[in-house]
Order: structure tokens, then C-alpha cells, then sequence
């Protein structure tokens, strides 16, 4: 296994959480990553760049950060709803069945939601980060399996929502993502 | 007697406030957007200030003689042992032919399932079980009853003695097993 | 830590177990588990109550594998039957829906722009101690209003304003019932009184809408003397559903008090009262004649629009109906600056029937106080307990809206509940002093405060506004906190006293665990500020277990008793009506006026608005080319609360405005017609609905829509908001005024 999968799951997971300061600071090391590893997405990464260029400090990403991940993920005119369960089944609405399943499979593989972080199962950020310790401890079936149920299906119907939305760094990513997950067979790598 | 589940709508007691359908969507797992039934208003009729109104709860009439079933290539629509028309959706093919034979435009094809969906007077999670369907128990005005029409200590078989009732499209030869009841209800 | 080096540490730090390391992960390394065990499932019912609207229906609710599946009434309930509506079945879409609110937040952009940022439940509440706490220092404890939908959460979101001192503590009830409670409280000493439908025979509504406003008890209620053969008149300028099921009268806006002093007019020439009943107990009934002499059927005809023949058949079928005859008191009232003098006509009217305390007549509530005051009536229940508190600072200053003060209007206004738009005036004006601050808990002022434009105006100049929610509303717009409550499906709550005929107690408990794990119960989350607040020694309880033990047990009842059947009456008690057996009784326990009389005449209301029994005022009448503007409520939405619910806005997204099809056709309007309504000084738009079921001078539009907040998306900018179009007018006791709006319509 490619250790830089994990860090790639990793990185897209730091995005796609809730906004967070260590994120926020690291931005260029993640571009760095995606650059190295997905070439293609050069486009978007000039565009995260520049985000990054407009605010230098920490506390001003992470202000805007928020204020482009409300809107788009968390509450009220939600853009793209980060639950997959809502696009599965259940009728738009958080917890269905998807949410259960992928729980499930965590727990099977030795993982549950910390009672800290407080979030759903189906979290797109949990998904990739729940990747991220697949691939970073070398599971390369249970990594395939989960792409194949729940990861794809779920970032085919999310990403193009978020990629809609045209909100810094969020939009740009969600392209790379795509660029690396969605078109993955381009170089055939090791990912399923 | 053979059991005969029929379900009785006195007209005048409806109000329209939908709480069936959206019991019905729970109870059924409906998808967004779709609907087993509903309860829309008829009327204002008449010219101000004389007018009336009422509200007519709509789905699958139940038909005793079904077009649905016969148009069904592939049996998924069938009558099950108690006569009542139900729907295999392993079986169903999507083909919507029954959604055309239905004179009630009582059917859709599931958002979910991919398969023709409709009314099955809750056959499975209640009626089986010994509870009333979702949209009668929970029916706010008092317009709805279930129950075996050719028992007489049933509610609709005791309603249906004293009122008239009537057949949605009798003309079609259906013999649904709704019986609507218009007392005190002005058309 | 190296700057390129950052993932890797997060992946491989720290001993390599978790991402957590980093602060960044969400999931937790436990012995892995195959998920085969669960497939068997686990189903329960768990007795609640719905919250869906603030009348608190007892509720089933299905539990499948810790997940609601559906909700219906509770069963153990007889007076709701196992029924709930349309809004109440549709909780579980509410419990699970991604748009609700999950974490506290704190504004980082403009007011309104929508820009927050997510903070921790310590921040959220620091922040507003710290601000509270300058602004309590600067101006006082007055300069913060508190303003909640009636409910509940009251006992710890009031807690709170007291704590700090201000007087200025509101319910939304200016906006809907209060000037009922008023002519209630001026005439009984109490407000605690209810109508006996189910028995009525002869039943008269101005305007009460029980078929969409629905109150599941009191809509079967109806629903039930309707089936008995009871006669229904509704007098409304629009068909109504309610409308729909009796005899419509379309009458004139605002001209309700002719016809019940009409009506009064004829009872007593008629001699059609209840003399005993008149004379042992009530006082001022020669005032009140002497109100009515010259209300004659035929000055009425002139003011409302109805024929006198009418007038005077309505009078002698509901006289002959007495005492199981009911002049209903109005529910969302406050159409009028005088509406409460209407309720207390309506009131006065019904007592010269003698309908109190008998069956189909108005009764007082029997909790649990009142019985035991009975002695073949103690031993069936007892009082719930209270949690006392310290003795709170004693306000420096009067309210802003002159509720309490003796000899103007607002002595009769209920301390508990106050004029609400007065806080948008005192924001805007100063007048009579300057609110800072505003506190909001479950209430939405921008919708449901009349002028929403003065609203939003009033809003932007806040020094500190904090809302407490399940949904981004429009007034969390403009917020600077905001705090995420759970559901009610979700939580427990105090114990609800719904007595009745009987005492009744219900209990709301949490059905599943919390959907989003950072959301709290109002309890914990005004609890919790109190103590970052200092005011931690109100708050009296460690949770709220302990908080509902204390008020069950002196009631001789336990929680877990509680949640076994969701509520509680007393085993063999039948409905008390105090009359039924005995039409002499004394009314000395239950009704709480000095004089021990039904007050038509009233020395306090006298003394506030130099009108102790109620005289008629003519209300302008729309000029050629206007129309009245009416609003009203309808079954599958909650007011301002539930437009944004799934499945509700799917059955229902939007209002329009229903115009008489003759004034349509004048102004070349057609059915859904995109139209512009115009009061002069407010412009909205909107669909026309064109109908036969209105009055030609009169349009009429659903509450609760075109609603402004972006972040709802579901409902943004669908339909017309009333309360756009609705000046800021206050009534003589602080109500709103939501009849007296003249509009033109044109095609957009
Ligand atoms: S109403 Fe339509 S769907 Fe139902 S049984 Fe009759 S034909 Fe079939
Ligand atoms: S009987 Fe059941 S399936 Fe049929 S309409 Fe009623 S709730 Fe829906
Ligand atoms: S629940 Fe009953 S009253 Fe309400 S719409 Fe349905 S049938 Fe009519
Ligand atoms: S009336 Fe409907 S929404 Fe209101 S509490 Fe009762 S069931 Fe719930």
C-alpha cells in the first residue's frame, strides 16, 4: 500500500471537517500533497493558493472558513449536506440506513465515533478520515470494500453539489477529490 | 362469512388536515414527494356568499374487480387471501401498465423500490396485527373507519346500515372496498 | 512540529494509535466487533408529548433500533384518542433533519449577513455573560428583554431575566390569545377557563378556526357535537373549513361586537336569559343593559353586513340552545386596539345563558388546587410541587409597555406575558427607555411581530441579541449567539398540568438519544448560563429528573410512573362541573373576583379605560379599491414554526392571497395571478387565489410564510408574509391589531 493514500484520505478528511485551526494552518502543506499526487487538479490548487495568499493568518481562514462551511454543510440553506444517509434513502433525512451501515463497518474494522467529536457516521470527513486509518494501517480490502458500498457512491452525488457551491477552498477540493477518487483509474494506482 | 375489509369515509366529518397522509407516509416509508393518499379539497362551490365545500380522502379504492390485476403481465399485482389487491414488488417489471388500467389514478412506481406502489389498507404492519390502519387511527375529523364489512358488530358494517354509501366511478364495475358516505354534505 | 510534516504526525504521532492526536479525528479505536448481533430488531413506544405546536398533544412514540420511525397519539389519553395531526405526525422528520441547528454559534459578519462561525457550548455562553454583564452595568437590568413562545422552557429561560432584574420579560401571547386571557382575568379573576364543546348543542365562532387551528382535544370536541346534531355558526369573512361545516356568515371585519351586542339586545328585550343565573351570579348587568339598549338587530345589520332576520334567528336558536350554548372567546384574538372589549361581551353574553359550569357550557379548570378546595372532591389528586427559588433582585424600573401600572390600559395586561411589540418600539424610539438587549427562546418576532421590516430594523440596532432554536429562523439571522436546541423528541421537559374536567398531568421524555450530539435541552442550556452567569442558586436542581421529582412528589406521583402511560388522571374521577347537579352552587371556588361575582361590569377595567362594560367603536371600513387584510391559520402549519419542516413544506409550500372572484375579475386577476399587495406604506408580493369563498371587499392570506431567511431554504421567500403588510399598532392591553390593515391588489 501507498502510504500517501492515508495522507490523502487524511488531508481531504481535514477539509471536509468541521473548520479546523490545524487545517486552516497547514492548507499549503496540503496543496503540496495534492500537487505530488494529483497532478491534474492544478487548476483548483492555483485557486486554494490564492486563498491562501489572501489570508495569511490563521485566524482569518478559519473565520472564513466558517463562514462558507455553514451554509454549505452545517445548518439551514444547507448546499450540500455532508450526511450520506440523506442521499441514499430515508427521504432526505439524517441517521437512515446508510448511516448505520457505515457505522457498522467501522466498528468491524475496531473504530467508533468519539464521544468528543460529536459527529454523524456519515460525515463525508469521517468517511475519508475512517480511509485514511484503513489505508494507513495497510487494509487494503476492507479500504476497496468501503470505497466501492459507501465512499463513491456517496462522493458521486455530494461532490458535484459542492463543486455547484463556488465556495473557496471547499469547491476547489471537492474538484480534486473528484480529479483523484472519480477518475482514479487514469494511473492506475493502487486504489481499488 | 369470509372476511371483507372495506373502509368507510363519511365526507361531512373530514376536515383536510392531511394527518393520514402523513401518517401514511410514515407508516409506509413513502418517498419524498409521493403520495399513497391524500385529502384535497373540493370546492369553494357556488357563487359568494352561498357556497360549500368539502374535502375527499383519495387512494386505492380496493376494487373487488381490479383492472390493475388484469393488465399485470407479470402477476405482481395480485389479490391476496383476503381479496385484497397487493403488489409483489420482486415480481413488478415497472411496465405501468396498471397505472394506466386505474380508473382512481390510485398507483405510482416508488421512487425507492422502482416498483408500482399503492394503498394496502396497512395490511402487513397493522391490519395483520390487529390495529386499524395508520390513516384511520390517526384520522382527526372522524371520517374514516375499517373494518370487515360483513361483520355486523363492526364499525363500518354499523355505519354502512345507516347511511347510503357510494362507489367512487361505479360506472367502471370496479366494486371497490371504499364506501363513501355524503350525508350532510352539499355537491 | 515540522510544517511539511503535519499529516504524517497526525497519522503516525503519538504512539501511532489515532488521528486524535492532532485534535482532528472523529473516530476512536475499540476492540473490533462484527455487526451480526443487531439483526433482530427492538421496538418500543415511548409516551411523550408533541411539540409540533404549543398545545402539547400526549404522543406514542415508535422506537425501531433507537430510531423514530413514527409518532401517533397516546392511546392512554381519552380525550385525544389516539389521534394527532398532520404536524404532530410529522415529527420524526423534524428530529432527523439535516438543516436543523447542531452546534452554538457566534456571529463573525454584519447583522444578517449570515456569517458564524461554530463555537464551543462554554464560548456561547461566556460570550453572552460577558456582554450581559456590561450591559447590565451600563444600563441596567430593564435594558435586556426576554421573549419566548409560551411553554415550558419558561421556568429556566425567565429565570434568567429575573436574575438580572429586568422586568421586561415576554410571551408571544400579545401576538395570539392574550386579549381572551384578559377579558377572562377582568370578568372571573382568572383565565383558567374552558369551553365544554363535545356537549354543546348550539355553538357560535367568530372567527374560531378549530378545523385548522387544530387543538386535537378541542377539534374532536367539535367534531363530536357536530356528529350529535350540535348547530355550528361561524362568522368569518372567508370560508373557513370550520366555516365549511356550519352555517358561514361573511361578516364585515371588525364589526363582531355589533352582532354580540345585537344579540344581547334581543336576549334581553326577549327576556331569553337566565335570570337566576344573571342575578345570584353576576354583577353590572344594568350597565351592560343600558350598553345594549340601543344595539337593536337593525343598527347591527347596518354595522356588520348581516340581514337582522339573521341576526335575531341565531339569537333565538342559541338562547333556546342554553345552557348548552357557546358564544365562542376566540383563540388567536387581538384583530382589533379594543378586541378584548369583543371577548368580554362574548363572555358576558354566554354568562346571560347561565352556560358556566354546566355541561356544554365554560367551566373553570380543574387542577388539582382547585378540586381539593371540594371535599367530595380531595383525595382524587394533588397539586404538583414547585421548585422554590431565592428571592430574585427586586427591577429598579417599570416595564417598557406599562403592563401592572394603575389607571391605564396596562394594569389589565397579564404580568406574564406583556406586549411583545412594545420591545421593538422601546429598541427603535427609546421610548420609554432603551432596550439593549434581547434574549429569544423558541419564538420567531421577525415572522410573528407585526412590521416585520420595523422588526429587522429594531434588530440591527441590538447591542446583544441571543436566539435559541432548532432551526436557523429569521430572527437567528440577526443574532449574535445562537444556541441549538434539541427536539422535543429529544428531551425531557417539567411536568404539564392539562387538567380540564379533571386534573391531568402529562410528561415529555426523551424518545432516543440526542441526533445531534450538540444540541441540549432549554433546562441545561439556561441552567448552565445561569452559572456562568453567578446566578447558579436559581437554578435548584442537578438535572432534571430531580427537578420533575420534586413536582411529583408532593403530588404522591413518581417519574417512573410517569413514563409508563405518559400522562396521569385521577382513576375514577368524572368531568366536575360544578352546576351540573346543583344550579345554585357557589362559584366561590372557582372563580377569584372579590366580590365574588361573574364581573360585567368591571370597577379595575373602569379604572384603565374609563369603559367598565363594553361600548361599541366603529373601526374604518376598506375605502372603495382596498380590501381588508385577514390572515388565519391552516392544519398542516404551526404559525411561524413549521413552514421549514419537511414534510409539511412538501404538503404545503406556500400561501397565496385568496381574493372574491367579483374583485378579481374588477382588477383583472386571475387564479394564480402573480400580484403586488400594497398597504400604502408596505409592498409585498404574491399569487392570487381567486374564490368564491370570501367577502368581495376582504383578502385573506395563511400566517406563517414568505418567510426571509435564506438559510431556510425550504421555505425562503415562498408565499406572503403577513406580518410584512401589518403595522406595529398595539392594542389597548399590548395586543396586535391584525385585522385593521387596508391593502390594494394589482397584478404584478
Ligand atoms: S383503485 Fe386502482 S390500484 Fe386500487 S385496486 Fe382499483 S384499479 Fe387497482
Ligand atoms: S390504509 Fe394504510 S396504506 Fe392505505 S392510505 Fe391508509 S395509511 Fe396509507
Ligand atoms: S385525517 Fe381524517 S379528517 Fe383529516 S384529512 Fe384525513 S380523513 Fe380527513
Ligand atoms: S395539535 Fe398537532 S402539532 Fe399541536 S401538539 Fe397536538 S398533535 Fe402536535
Amino acid at each position: 500500500m501507498n502510504n500517501k493514500t492515508a495522507e490523502l484520505y487524511l488531508s481531504f478528511a481535514g477539509i471536509f471537517h468541521r473548520p479546523h485551526p490545524e487545517i486552516a494552518e497547514h492548507l499549503e502543506e496540503l496543496i503540496e500533497l495534492w500537487r505530488g499526487e494529483i497532478p491534474e487538479s492544478k487548476e483548483q490548487l492555483v485557486e486554494i493558493e490564492d486563498y491562501c495568499r489572501k489570508y495569511p493568518l490563521v485566524n482569518d481562514r478559519l473565520d472564513t472558513l466558517w463562514e462558507h462551511y455553514i451554509p454549505l454543510f452545517e445548518t439551514g440553506d444547507i448546499e450540500a449536506i455532508p450526511y450520506a444517509s440523506v442521499y441514499f434513502n430515508d427521504n432526505g433525512l439524517v441517521l437512515g440506513k446508510e448511516a448505520e451501515d457505515v457505522r457498522e463497518f467501522y466498528l468491524s474494522c475496531g473504530y467508533v465515533i468519539g464521544n468528543e467529536k460529536q459527529e454523524l457516521p456519515d460525515h463525508l470527513a469521517v468517511e475519508l478520515e475512517f480511509l485514511a486509518l484503513l489505508a494507513r494501517d495497510g487494509k487494503t480490502q476492507k479500504l476497496a470494500e468501503f470505497e466501492r458500498d459507501h465512499l463513491r457512491p456517496f462522493l458521486r452525488t455530494i461532490l458535484p453539489l459542492i463543486i455547484k457551491s463556488k465556495r473557496p477552498v471547499y469547491s476547489s477540493a471537492a474538484k480534486t477529490l473528484e480529479i483523484w477518487q472519480l477518475n482514479s483509474d487514469r494511473k492506475g494506482d493502487s486504489i481499488g | 362469512m369470509a372476511k371483507q375489509y372495506g373502509m368507510v369515509i363519511q365526507v361531512a366529518k373530514c376536515i383536510g388536515c392531511q394527518a393520514c397522509t402523513v401518517a401514511c407516509k410514515f407508516q409506509n416509508e413513502v418517498p419524498e414527494g409521493q403520495y399513497r393518499t391524500k385529502s384535497p379539497v373540493f370546492g369553494p362551490i357556488g357563487t359568494y356568499p352561498n357556497v360549500a365545500m368539502y374535502f375527499e380522502k383519495e387512494a386505492c379504492q380496493m376494487c373487488q374487480k381490479a383492472p390493475c390485476v388484469n393488465v399485470c403481465p407479470t402477476k405482481a399485482s395480485h389479490y391476496d387471501e383476503n381479496g385484497l389487491v397487493m403488489i409483489d414488488p420482486d415480481k413488478c417489471v415497472g411496465c405501468k401498465y396498471c397505472l394506466t388500467a386505474c380508473p382512481y389514478d390510485a398507483r405510482f412506481i416508488n421512487a425507492k423500490t422502482g416498483a408500482a406502489d399503492k394503498c394496502t389498507f396497512c395490511f402487513e404492519e397493522r391490519v395483520s396485527k390487529g390495529l386499524k390502519p395508520a390513516c384511520v387511527s390517526t384520522c382527526v375529523g372522524g371520517s374514516l373507519s375499517f373494518g370487515d364489512v360483513n361483520d355486523p358488530n363492526s364499525d363500518v358494517a354499523k355505519i354502512l346500515t345507516k347511511s347510503k354509501s357510494e362507489f367512487r366511478k361505479a360506472e367502471f364495475g370496479t366494486h371497490p372496498s371504499i364506501y363513501y358516505i355524503f350525508d350532510g354534505v352539499v355537491r | 512540529m515540522n510544517r511539511r510534516q503535519f499529516l504524517k504526525y497526525a497519522l503516525y504521532g503519538a504512539g501511532g494509535t489515532a488521528i486524535g492526536v492532532s485534535g482532528l479525528g472523529a473516530l476512536t479505536k475499540v476492540a473490533p466487533k462484527s455487526a451480526i448481533a443487531t439483526t433482530n430488531t427492538e421496538e418500543t413506544t415511548v409516551f411523550s408529548a408533541c411539540e409540533m405546536c404549543r398545545n402539547q398533544c400526549p404522543i406514542a412514540v415508535k422506537v425501531v433500533n433507537g430510531k423514530v420511525t413514527k409518532i401517533e397519539g397516546n392511546p392512554n389519553d381519552s380525550g385525544f384518542g389516539g389521534v394527532i395531526c398532520a404536524r404532530g405526525n410529522s415529527g420524526p422528520s423534524l428530529l432527523y433533519d439535516p438543516q436543523r441547528l447542531k452546534k452554538p454559534m457566534i456571529r463573525t459578519g454584519e447583522r444578517g449577513t449570515g456569517k458564524y462561525k461554530e463555537v464551543s457550548w462554554d464560548e456561547a455562553y461566556t460570550y453572552i455573560a460577558d456582554k450581559l454583564k456590561v450591559i447590565q452595568q451600563d444600563f441596567g437590568g430593564e435594558s435586556v428583554a426576554f421573549a419566548s413562545r409560551k411553554g415550558p422552557h419558561d421556568w429556566f429561560f425567565r429565570t434568567i431575566g429575573k436574575g438580572i432584574g429586568s422586568p421586561n420579560i415576554f410571551s408571544h401571547e400579545a401576538t395570539c390569545p392574550m386579549t381572551r386571557s384578559v377579558a377572562l382575568d377582568s370578568m372571573f379573576g382568572v383565565e383558567a377557563i374552558a369551553a365544554d364543546y363535545a356537549n354543546a348543542k348550539y355553538i357560535v365562532s367568530f372567527g374560531r378556526n378549530w378545523l385548522e387551528g387544530i387543538h386535537i382535544a378541542q377539534t374532536r370536541a367539535i367534531m363530536k357535537a357536530i356528529d350529535n346534531g350540535a348547530k355550528l355558526v361561524v362568522l368569518d369573512p372567508r370560508l373557513s373549513v370550520t366555516a365549511s361545516k356550519g352555517e358561514w356568515i361573511p361578516i364585515k371585519g371588525t364589526t363582531d361586537l355589533a352582532f354580540v351586542m345585537a344579540m344581547a339586545n334581543i336576549i334581553i328585550t326577549e327576556e331569553r336569559y337566565d335570570k337566576d343565573f344573571v342575578e345570584r351570579y353576576t354583577s353590572g348587568f344594568d350597565q351592560w343593559k343600558e350598553a345594549v339598549k340601543d344595539k337593536t338587530p337593525e343598527w347591527a345589520e347596518n354595522e356588520t353586513g348581516i340581514p337582522k332576520e339573521t341576526i335575531i334567528r341565531i339569537t333565538r336558536e342559541f338562547a333556546e340552545a342554553r345552557p348548552q350554548a357557546i358564544l365562542d372567546f376566540g383563540w388567536r384574538t387581538g384583530l382589533t386596539p379594543n378586541d378584548f372589549q369583543l371577548r368580554r361581551a362574548i363572555m358576558i353574553v354566554n354568562m346571560m345563558m347561565g352556560n358556566f359550569e354546566v355541561p356544554g357550557g365554560y367551566y373553570r379548570i380543574k387542577n388539582a388546587s382547585v378540586t381539593n378546595r371540594f371535599p367530595e372532591m380531595t383525595g382524587y389528586a394533588k397539586a404538583l410541587g414547585a421548585i422554590n427559588q431565592p428571592a430574585f433582585p427586586k427591577p429598579v424600573t417599570s416595564r417598557i409597555d406599562g403592563t401592572g401600572i394603575k389607571g391605564i390600559p396596562g394594569q389589565l395586561i397579564p404580568e406574564g406575558d406583556g406586549a411583545v411589540g412594545q420591545i421593538v418600539e422601546s429598541i427603535l424610539t427609546g421610548q420609554p427607555y432603551q432596550i439593549k438587549a434581547w434574549m429569544v427562546h423558541r419564538f420567531n418576532p421577525v415572522i410573528s411581530i407585526t412590521e416585520s421590516d420595523r422588526v429587522i430594523e429594531a434588530l440591527k440596532k441590538l447591542d446583544l441579541l441571543v436566539v435559541c432554536d432548532v432551526y436557523m429562523t429569521d430572527t437567528a439571522m440577526f443574532a449574535d449567539v445562537i444556541l441549538p436546541e434539541c427536539s422535543y423528541l429529544e428531551r425531557h421537559e417539567p411536568v404539564y398540568d392539562m387538567s380540564g374536567l379533571t386534573p391531568k398531568y402529562v410528561l415529555r421524555q426523551p424518545a432516543v438519544e440526542l441526533v445531534y450530539p450538540d444540541t441540549k435541552p432549554s433546562w441545561q442550556i439556561y441552567k448552565e448560563l445561569g452559572e456562568k452567569m453567578d446566578l447558579g442558586k436559581y437554578f435548584p436542581f442537578q438535572n432534571i429528573e430531580n427537578y420533575i421529582s420534586r413536582q411529583l412528589t408532593p403530588a404522591g406521583l413518581s417519574l417512573s410512573q410517569l413514563k409508563q402511560k405518559g400522562v396521569w388522571t385521577p382513576e375514577g374521577m368524572k368531568p366536575f362541573y360544578l352546576r351540573a347537579n346543583d344550579s345554585q352552587a357557589s362559584l366561590g371556588n372557582v372563580i377569584s373576583k372579590v366580590s365574588q361575582k361573574i364581573e360585567f361590569y368591571s370597577e379595575e377595567v373602569q379604572h384603565a379605560t374609563k369603559q367598565g362594560v363594553p361600548q361599541y367603536k366603529r373601526h374604518p371600513q376598506p375605502e372603495e379599491g382596498k380590501f381588508r387584510f385577514v390572515q388565519g391559520k391552516v392544519a398542516v402549519h404551526t404559525n411561524a414554526g413549521t413552514v421549514n419542516v419537511p414534510v409539511l413544506n412538501e404538503l404545503m409550500p406556500e400561501n397565496s392571497l385568496w381574493i372574491n372572484k367579483a374583485s378579481a375579475d374588477n382588477l383583472g386577476i386571475l387564479d394564480g395571478d402573480d400580484i403586488i399587495i400594497s398597504s400604502g406604506i408596505y409592498e409585498h408580493k404574491g399569487k392570487a387565489k381567486v374564490t368564491e369563498g370570501i367577502r368581495p371587499d376582504t383578502v385573506f392570506c395563511y400566517h406563517g410564510f414568505g418567510r426571509i431567511s435564506p438559510e431556510l431554504k425550504r421555505a425562503f421567500g415562498k408565499g406572503i408574509n403577513d406580518n410584512k403588510l401589518i403595522l406595529n399598532q398595539i392594542g389597548e392591553v399590548g395586543n396586535v391589531c391584525t385585522s385593521m390593515t387596508m391593502v390594494t391588489v394589482k397584478k404584478a
